[in-house]
C-alpha cells in the first residue's frame, strides 16, 4: 500500500516536473530598476508635482513597460497592513505592477531571510514596515539587494536621529500631541463644565518602538502642558503584545486602581490599544468617565460603521490610501529609474535628515466627520 | 545490501521521498528555475539554522522520554544578557558570550531540578521557567528596550560569510548537527539516551542512571537555546525582547517529522536533519512562488499532516508484517 501510495506521487510529480520543463523558460527582460540606477550627479525631485496625498507620475508610461514585482512586507498581522496590501492590489492596474504580500508573523529574522529569498526571485523593489528592533540589519540587507525599497511606517534614523532611509509615516510626536490637544478641546462637549483639575491621563505606550514612543511622549508633554498639575499614568504594551488583549488587561488593571480619579482622557498610539481600553471602561461601567482617542483609524471607523456610539469618541485619521499611494508612486519612479533615495520627495525633507520621511496628512475626526474625510482621500488617489 | 535494505524500510526513506517530492515540485515551478540556485540553497539553510540548534536540543530530550518547552525563551535571556552585558561592561566579547550560554545551562539545570527532584511533568516545569521566569528575565536585562550590538566580532559570527557565500552560522549549525548525530548513533552516551527512553525502568536496573542523563540532557538544551539565542541578536545586531521566544515549537515539529516518537526510544539526527530541510524547503518554496502569508501556515499544516501520514501508514505495515511472521513462527 505505501509503496503504491509512493509510486503514484513520484509518477505524478515526474509527469508534472516534465510538464513544467516543457515550457519555454521566460527571458528576465532587462530590468530598468538595474539599468537606469541615476549614478550621477543630483536629480531632481520628480515627486513636486504631487497632489494632495501624494500621488505623482515619474513621466514613463506604464504601459510601456514591464510589470514590476513588488514585495510589500510587514512584521506582524494588523489591519492596517491588511488594508495597504488591498490598497496596492487595487493601484496594480493604474501603475503596472504586481504585488506579493509578506508578513513575517513577528520574526524578523524571518523577515530578513525572506527579503534575501525575495531578492534571488527578480524582485523590482520593496515596500518595507521596518521593525525597530532591527533597523540597522534590514537596512543592511536591502542595501545589500540593491533593489529599490522604501521603508513605510517606521522611520529608520542614525545615532544623531537624522531619517537614512525615505519612510512614508506620521510624525509621531506631533501626532501624540494632536490628540491629546483633541481631548482637551472638546471634553466639554462630552462632559460639560467640569472641573479640568479632576482629568487625569492613561497614556498608552509600547516603549521598544520608536515611533509609538514618540506618539506617546507627545502626548504626554502636551498633557503636562495643558494640565501641568494633574494625574499621568503610563500603560505600556511591552509586558505584553500589540493587540487588543494587551489594552484591555493594561486599562482595566490602571482604571481599577484609581477610583479616585473622576475623569480620564486616554490617548492611544496604537488602535488595537484603543479598543482594548474601550472594552475594559465597557466592563467597567466607565463610559461616562473616560474620553478615549487614538493615532489611527481602521478599525474605528469600521465600528462606526457598524453603529458604535461610546466613549471612543475620536481618532487621528489616516486612510491606508494615504500611506499606500506616496509609497508606491515613490517606489515606481525609482524602479523607473527617475528618482533615487536622495531626490524622493527632497522638497519635503527635514532639516539634518539625510533621506526625507514622508509625513502624512492626518486630522482629528469623529463618526460626524470621518466620512467625509475618507471620500474625500479616495477622489485623490489616482483610482 | 542489508543496510540499504533497512534504509529503503525506514521512516528516513520516506522522508528523503517526500523532500525530492517537494524539491522537484517547487524547482519546477519557480520563476527561471530560481529554487535550486546556489544562493536559494543557501537561503534554505540559513533558514534552518536557529531550528537546527533548538531542534538537537529537543531531539536528545524527546528520545530520552521527555520535552524542553523553555529553549525558546532561554535564547533570548542568554541574548539579551549577552547584549547587556556587551553595552554596560567593558568585558570583552567572549566573556559576554560564554555568561550567555552559562545562563542557558542554569535554566535547564533548573528545568532538570523541577523535574527530578520535585517531581513536576516536563511540560509544565519546562513552559513555566520560560515562558515567565527566562522572558521576564530578558525584559530586565534590557529594560525593556532594544540595545544595538556593535561588537564586530560577534556580527561576524552572526552575519559573517565564509569565502564570500556560506553563512558561518549555517556551517556551525551542520557542524553541530553532525556531531550529535555520532555521538547518539555511535557511542555509549547515545545508546544510554535510547535505552532510558525505551524503558527508564529497565536501563535504571541494568545500572544506569536516567536521573543524571536528565540533567545532562536539560543543561544540554539549554545551553544549545542560548547558543541559538545569541546568534540571533548578533544577526539582527541587536538584543531583542521577543528573540526566539517562539522557536521551540517548529523545531518540536521538525524533530516529530524526523521520526522521533513522543514515546521516546526511537528516532535519529540524520531524520532530524531531514525535517528541518522538508519544513524550510517547503516554506521557501511557497515564498518563492508568492503565496500568500496566511496560506502558507496552512500548507505547512497540511504538509505536517500528510507526512505523519506517510509515517503513520509505514509503521503500522512494519507492524503487520511482524505480527504475520510471529504468528508464522
Amino acid at each position: 500500500m505505501m509503496k503504491k501510495v509512493l509510486a503514484l506521487l513520484i509518477a505524478l510529480c515526474t509527469v508534472f516536473t516534465l510538464a513544467a520543463c516543457n515550457r519555454e523558460t521566460p527571458t528576465p527582460s532587462p530590468s530598468p530598476t538595474q539599468s537606469a540606477q541615476p549614478t550621477g550627479p543630483a536629480m531632481e525631485d520628480i515627486s513636486k508635482n504631487e497632489n494632495s496625498i501624494g500621488f505623482f507620475s515619474s513621466g514613463v508610461d506604464p504601459a510601456s513597460r514591464k510589470t514590476y514585482n513588488v514585495v510589500w512586507a510587514y512584521m506582524r498581522p494588523m489591519a492596517l497592513f491588511q488594508n495597504i496590501a488591498d490598497a496596492l492590489v487595487r493601484l496594480e492596474p493604474v501603475l503596472n505592477f504586481k504585488t506579493t504580500s509578506y508578513c513575517a508573523n513577528g520574526d524578523i529574522d524571518a523577515m530578513i531571510q525572506n527579503i534575501q529569498i525575495y531578492a534571488s526571485q527578480n524582485v523590482d523593489g520593496f515596500l518595507v514596515v521596518i521593525d525597530p528592533t532591527a533597523a540597522d540589519r534590514v537596512k543592511e540587507v536591502l542595501d545589500e539587494t540593491n533593489i529599490p525599497y522604501i521603508a513605510m511606517l517606521n522611520s529608520v534614523r542614525d545615532e544623531n536621529g537624522s531619517a537614512i532611509v525615505p519612510c512614508v509615516g506620521i510624525e509621531g510626536v506631533i501626532a501624540g500631541e494632536k490628540v491629546t490637544q483633541w481631548l482637551y478641546d472638546n471634553y466639554k462637549t462630552y462632559w460639560g463644565d467640569i472641573d479640568p483639575s479632576e482629568i487625569a491621563l492613561l497614556d498608552y505606550n509600547f516603549s521598544p518602538n520608536v515611533d509609538f514612543n514618540d506618539r506617546y511622549t507627545g502626548a504626554m508633554n502636551k498633557f503636562k502642558e495643558l494640565l501641568p498639575n494633574n494625574k499621568v499614568f503610563t500603560a505600556d504594551g511591552v509586558s505584553g503584545k500589540l493587540d487588543e488583549q494587551t489594552g484591555y488587561d493594561l486599562a482595566s488593571a490602571i482604571l481599577a486602581a484609581n477610583p479616585d480619579v473622576k475623569y480620564w482622557f486616554v490617548p492611544a498610539c496604537l488602535e488595537l490599544y484603543a479598543q482594548g481600553c474601550t472594552r475594559a471602561v465597557e466592563t467597567l461601567g466607565m463610559e461616562d468617565k473616560v474620553l478615549i482617542t487614538c493615532v489611527g483609524s481602521d478599525i474605528l471607523t469600521a465600528e462606526w460603521d457598524n453603529g458604535y456610539e461610546g466613549c471612543w469618541v475620536s481618532c487621528l485619521a489616516i486612510s491606508d490610501l494615504q500611506y499606500t499611494v506616496p509609497g508606491i508612486c515613490g517606489l515606481v519612479a525609482m524602479m523607473d529609474g527617475k528618482a533615487t533615495a536622495d531626490s524622493l520627495w527632497s522638497y519635503r525633507r527635514a532639516e539634518g535628515d539625510q533621506k526625507t520621511f514622508y509625513n502624512i496628512l492626518n486630522e482629528m475626526v469623529t463618526k460626524d466627520t470621518y466620512k467625509d474625510f475618507l471620500a474625500r482621500v479616495q477622489s485623490e488617489s489616482g483610482l | 545490501m542489508e543496510t540499504l535494505k533497512k534504509y529503503f524500510k525506514s521512516n528516513t526513506f520516506t522522508l528523503t521521498i517526500l523532500l525530492i517530492l517537494i524539491v522537484a515540485f517547487f524547482w519546477a515551478a519557480s520563476p527561471g528555475r530560481s529554487y535550486l540556485s546556489l544562493i536559494n540553497v543557501t537561503n534554505i539553510l540559513n533558514s534552518m539554522v536557529l531550528f537546527t540548534l533548538f531542534a538537537i536540543g529537543e531531539a536528545l530530550l524527546i528520545i530520552s522520554g521527555s520535552v524542553d518547552l523553555s529553549p525558546g525563551y532561554i535564547g533570548t535571556a542568554s541574548g539579551a544578557l549577552m547584549t547587556a552585558v556587551l553595552a554596560n561592561t567593558g568585558l570583552p566579547w567572549f566573556v559576554a558570550l560564554l555568561l550567555g550560554l552559562a545562563l542557558g545551562c542554569v535554566f535547564g539545570l533548573i528545568n532538570a531540578l523541577l523535574v527530578n527532584e520535585l517531581g513536576f511533568q516536563a511540560f509544565i516545569a519546562t513552559l513555566t521557567v520560560g515562558s515567565f521566569v527566562a522572558k521576564g528575565f530578558a525584559y530586565i536585562l534590557v529594560d525593556g528596550k532594544v540595545i544595538p550590538i556593535k561588537n564586530r566580532v560577534i556580527v561576524w559570527i552572526g552575519t559573517g560569510r565564509l569565502f564570500g557565500i556560506v553563512p558561518f552560522t549555517v556551517i556551525l549549525s551542520l557542524l553541530l548537527i553532525l556531531i550529535y548525530g555520532i555521538i547518539l548513533a555511535k557511542t555509549v552516551f547515545g545508546r544510554t539516551i535510547y535505552l532510558c527512553g525505551g524503558n527508564s525502568q529497565a536501563a535504571r536496573l541494568a545500572g544506569l542512571n536516567p536521573r543524571r542523563l536528565s540533567y545532562i540532557l536539560f543543561a544540554n538544551s539549554g545551553v544549545l537555546g542560548a547558543l541559538a539565542g545569541i546568534l540571533y541578536d548578533a544577526r539582527l545586531k541587536s538584543g531583542n525582547l521577543d528573540g526566539t521566544n517562539n522557536y521551540a515549537f517548529p523545531a518540536v515539529t521538525a524533530v516529530i517529522l524526523g521520526g522521533v516518537s513522543f514515546g521516546g526510544g526511537t528516532g535519529n539526527m540524520f531524520g532530524c536533519f531531514l525535517g528541518l530541510l522538508i519544513i524550510n524547503s517547503f516554506n521557501n518554496g511557497l515564498t518563492v512562488m508568492g503565496v500568500t502569508p496566511y496560506w502558507q501556515s496552512v500548507a505547512s499544516g497540511v504538509l505536517l499532516l500528510l507526512a505523519l501520514t506517510l509515517d503513520y501508514l509505514a509503521n503500522r505495515r512494519t507492524k503487520r508484517i511482524k505480527v504475520r511472521r510471529t504468528v508464522e513462527a
